[in-house]
């Protein structure tokens, strides 16, 4: 390689170096070496005692793995049932703020409300509107006969998590519909044009021209949602607290790892060794997932 | 506008690097006697107005200390004091909770701890209490508090029935029963709070079997799937027809306010409960009962646990000050203070509890009469290891409920869980 | 951008009405509750307060502390969140625009911050900070922030940067710019509603946390305002009607700081649109 080369490589090199150096020594260093914590036996203070792969034999197979598997299940769930309820509902409100309606602008915003606002806030103020005695939605379920829906939302193990997933849903809608909305008016109007001119009727210019379109904002946001997905845990935190409940119901990876690591209120006992050893295997489960879309992704931009 | 918008951006992140370098330095005042400020970490925000009146009183003594109290969320407490202990930056004294316990334990057996038993004077602390804090022989903190569990109930709708306190589980249904034919609902639960629920079944459970039968279980000649256990949880399932409809969803808070705002009559609780109350419903009138036992003849006993001491962190550079504060709170002139703020029991026995507050009292007495010496819940030597009876009921008593278990089967979940750690019963 | 007739006009009217329903019954409910007392809040959840109280929040704006929260919130926030968007961009554009050996495993690599939850590493994340000294400082939080905003921010960015077309660049750099400037001339305005996007979220994520202040923040000088409202989650009290004024003072800067940025990356979009 010529001194040209190399000098021009330093060059942009530079810009790249800061964010690559913080995130090193306050992220990517403390990470990796907590995850080798999986190995120990350790209660977050004291000595730690080298345990080889027991922790891995209890969580996949032992003592925990019953709740490990129940929650990786609902981790899977929630990526399945969140991602239908935010993308299709947010490509449909996103279209419906293309076509530049009035009012649009105030809609634009108030969608986006919801995302502000911190999970714990979410949270609360869904377990009390959902309170199955005195909360508004069964108040109003039962004001128009149906009585019958007026369930106990968060206290019934089959309704738990999917009304959980909705909250969540609702909170992050804005995202996705901005996301999607930029997405949409960022494609090219000749291509459209020339559809028209072509006599395709609008609905066929949605499903054969924008539609296609979309496929690599919707793959970005897939990426995001696995990663999201296997990482919740402040919403069931704030709405179940820490077992997961009702019966482990909602538990996820994410309460469950918190649950070894932290344990509850008061003195059951710490496991950081096992909470890391959770932690290694969902980074294990997502991450390849993660390369392997990016990797489709890049593949696709090549081609295209 | 983009310019003002920079200029203001950069005035805003050179005011924050300005303010970022931190305060290190105590203000101290230059006088001769400069007081000596003690730093004191906790988890109770009710805890305030304790320490302000604890230092007038230090103060009023002659001791020129001045108390500064953070408090931090109960859940992420132990998070914090664990990090801060390790990391050499905790304060001078911190609250701790009780053993068995492994988070304790583990402050202890790691050197965070300080004994207490040669440097201050425990003697107003009765030796129950002392116990929660005791390890290897020694006392390694000042118990604060004691709570008592049992049954709180609407003192309005009994007198409005003419209802007794019930002294037999028999006279409890009875009651319920009645209540529930007219239209009140009887027991207000939070079916969505585990704890609470994990809670429940000990109270009950020391007042029938009891603490003798708990005893034996502790030794290993009784089982968990024995059917005085097994009928614990029986017993409760069979009340659930007397709890609010869809109680399973409910939280504590929502079972306080009910409770409080006169849409059930009881609730199994704790004493803590009645400021929560009075602050819903300042004319609430309620009282308390233990846990009714089933055999008439049969003497109730009461669930008492520490709910939490103050510990003395052994590289304070104030432990003399410290000391004299910790010396002041194993004192009855803390505990008056403390009972009279929070409203709560004092763990230091000849303290003036607060006159207006007949219910603290009751339960005061009650703890130094009828404590149980056996139990299986918190405090109790079933804490020692993982899972705990506790950590099992949190999940099960739920399922049970639910109607996914049996009674039989959530004993037989808590004799299996216990006995992969818990010796004598393996 | 689509030609619709009237009866689609107004089914697209009905399902954002519908959707705009959605989100103003639980807001109104939020801002309402903090008007009221604990007991309404409990007991009669649908009807407007009986007294429009504003005891709620003054208790709330003292007993939380919130002068000297908002304070130091702000400041936070706004440190930290110019750091991430900045280095952030920076990183974005090298890992988007230019081909060199192990460029993908350094995305990856960063990408991977993504997937792991903070609270494992917090005990070598808090040794690093004391040992540098920072224990109890803002300086900590400025840190940790910015560093904890790499990996989405990156992620983002770089995808949104590789919808720039390089002719723009190619033309800049044939005229003799460097790569910063060719940075900060041409792509930062283009990529003006990316970055308003994760300004946004960043701001939401700083702004929220209450993690980081407790670990690292032990003066009451120096608390944020997600620690004061924690005071209202007392270890025995629920005095939900502070806790409703208090979450709703906490949330009016995040909103306003949103309308204000809306217009930015709102405008981005509609700007598009005239292409």
């Amino acid at each position: 390689m010529s001194a040209k080369k190399l000098f021009q490589k330093h060059n942009y090199l530079i810009l790249i170096i800061p964010a690559l150096l913080l995130y090193t020594v306050f992220i990517a260093y403390p990470f990796f070496s907590s995850l080798f914590l999986s190995f120990f036996k350790w209660p977050g203070i004291g000595p730690k005692i080298f345990v080889g792969l027991d922790n891995y034999k209890n969580v996949l197979t032992g003592y925990m793995s019953r709740e490990f598997y129940r929650a990786l299940g609902h981790n899977f769930y929630f990526f399945f049932l969140n991602w239908v309820l935010s993308v299709v509902p947010g490509m449909i409100l996103a279209f419906s703020l293309a076509a530049g309606l009035r009012g649009s602008d105030f809609f634009k915003t108030l969608f986006f409300i919801p995302n502000t606002l911190s999970i714990i806030i979410v949270g609360f103020l869904w377990a009390l509107l959902l309170n199955p005695q005195w909360g508004m939605i069964n108040q109003i379920l039962k004001s128009i006969g149906l009585d019958s829906i007026a369930k106990a939302w968060l206290g019934d193990t089959k309704l738990a998590l999917p009304t959980i997933i909705v909250i969540t849903g609702w909170r992050g809608m804005g995202f996705y519909v901005l996301t999607f909305l930029a997405a949409i008016v960022g494609i090219d109007r000749s291509m459209l044009e020339a559809g028209r001119i072509d006599g395709a009727t609008e609905s066929q210019m949605l499903f054969r021209l924008i539609l296609p379109q979309m496929v690599p904002i919707i793959t970005t946001i897939t990426i995001l949602k696995i990663i999201w997905s296997f990482n919740i845990f402040d919403i069931v935190y704030a709405m179940e607290g820490t077992q997961g409940g009702p019966a482990g119901s909602t538990d996820v990876l994410g309460t469950l790892f918190y649950r070894i690591a932290f344990g509850g209120l008061g003195s059951s006992q710490v496991g950081m060794g096992l909470g890391a050893t959770v932690v290694t295997l969902i980074f294990f489960i997502v991450f390849p997932v993660s390369v392997l879309y990016i990797y489709i992704v890049e593949k696709r931009e090549l081609k295209g | 506008m983009k310019k003002a918008m920079i200029v203001l951006l950069v005035l805003f992140i050179t005011a924050g690097f300005i303010f970022a370098g931190g305060q290190k330095d105590q203000a101290q005042t230059t006088a001769a006697d400069k007081p000596v400020t003690v730093t004191i970490w906790g988890w109770r925000t009710q805890d305030a107005d304790v320490w302000k009146q604890t230092q007038e009183a230090l103060q009023a003594k002659g001791d020129n200390i001045v108390i500064e109290y953070e408090s931090f969320v109960p859940a992420e407490y132990d998070s914090k004091a664990l990090l801060s202990l390790q990391g050499g930056t905790a304060s001078d004294i911190f609250y701790t909770r009780r053993l068995p316990g492994a988070r304790t334990q583990g402050l202890i057996d790691n050197g965070f701890l300080v004994p207490l038993d040669n440097e201050i004077d425990l003697n107003n602390i009765p030796e129950t209490t002392l116990n929660s804090i005791r390890s290897g022989g020694k006392v390694w903190g000042v118990p604060f508090a004691n709570q008592v569990v049992g049954i709180f109930y609407n003192k309005d709708i009994f007198a409005k029935y003419g209802f007794a306190e019930p002294e037999t589980w028999a006279e409890l249904i009875t009651i319920s029963k009645k209540l529930k034919a007219d239209g009140i609902t009887p027991f207000m639960i939070p079916g969505k709070a585990g704890w609470a629920l994990a809670m429940q079944h000990a109270m009950v459970g020391v007042s029938t079997p009891g603490s003798d039968w708990i005893g034996k279980l502790a030794k290993g000649e009784a089982k968990f799937t024995d059917p005085e256990f097994v009928n614990v949880g029986r017993r409760l399932n069979d009340l659930k027809q007397y709890y609010q409809k869809d109680f399973i969803a409910n939280s504590t808070d929502e079972m306080s306010a009910g409770f409080a705002l006169e849409q059930a009559a009881m609730v199994f609780y704790g004493i803590w409960g009645g400021s929560n109350w009075k602050e819903l419903n300042p004319d609430f009138n309620y009282g308390y009962f233990p846990v009714p036992v089933v055999n008439k003849g049969d003497k109730p006993s009461v669930y008492v646990y520490m709910d939490g001491s103050y510990g003395l962190n052994p590289i304070s550079a104030n432990k003399e000050a410290a000391l004299k504060v910790l010396e002041f709170t194993a004192s009855p002139a803390f505990g008056t203070i403390f009972s009279n703020v929070t409203g709560e029991m004092t763990a230091v026995t000849g303290a003036d509890l607060p006159k207006d507050k007949p219910v603290l009292q009751e339960c005061y007495a009650t703890a130094n009469s009828i404590a149980a010496e056996n139990m299986y819940w918190v405090g109790s030597v079933f804490q020692n290891g993982t899972p705990t009876v506790y950590s099992i009921l949190r999940e099960k008593m739920q399922s049970m409920y639910l109607g996914d278990i049996t009674p039989e089967e959530l004993a037989k979940d808590v004799q299996d869980g216990l006995a992969t750690w818990y010796k004598p019963l393996q | 951008m689509f030609r619709l007739n009237t009866v689609q006009k107004i089914i697209i009217f009905s399902i954002l009405i519908l959707w705009a329903i959605a989100n103003i019954f639980p807001l109104g409910v939020m801002v309402i509750s903090g008007f009221k007392s604990t007991r309404e809040i409990f007991l009669a959840p649908f009807s407007l307060p009986s007294k429009w109280s504003f005891d709620s929040y003054k208790e709330a704006w003292t007993v939380a502390n919130f002068s000297v929260y908002f304070k130091n919130s702000i400041i936070v926030t706004l440190v930290s969140i110019t750091f991430t968007l900045f280095i952030s961009s920076m990183a974005a554009y090298v890992l988007a625009r230019f081909e060199f050996p192990g460029r993908r495993a350094i995305y990856l690599f960063i990408l991977a911050g993504l997937v792991l939850p903070v609270r494992l590493a917090i005990l070598p994340i808090f040794l690093l900070i004391r040992n540098m000294g920072l224990n109890n400082t803002l300086f900590s939080l400025f840190i940790v922030y910015t560093a904890g905003g790499i990996s989405f921010s990156t992620f983002l960015l770089t995808n949104f940067f590789k919808t720039i077309p390089m002719d723009i660049e190619d033309a800049a750099r044939i005229d003799g710019a460097s790569y910063f400037r060719v940075y900060w001339k041409i792509h930062l305005p283009l990529l003006r509603p990316a970055l308003a996007t994760v300004t946004v979220f960043n701001f939401i994520r700083v702004w929220n946390d209450f993690f980081f202040p407790l670990i690292f923040i032990n003066d009451n000088a120096k608390k944020t305002i997600p620690l004061g409202i924690q005071n209202f989650f007392g270890e025995y009290a629920i005095k939900w009607d502070l806790l409703f004024a208090g979450l709703n003072i906490a949330v009016i800067p995040i909103i306003i700081f949103f309308i204000i940025l809306s217009k930015q990356f709102i405008g981005g979009l509609t700007e598009g649109a005239i292409k």
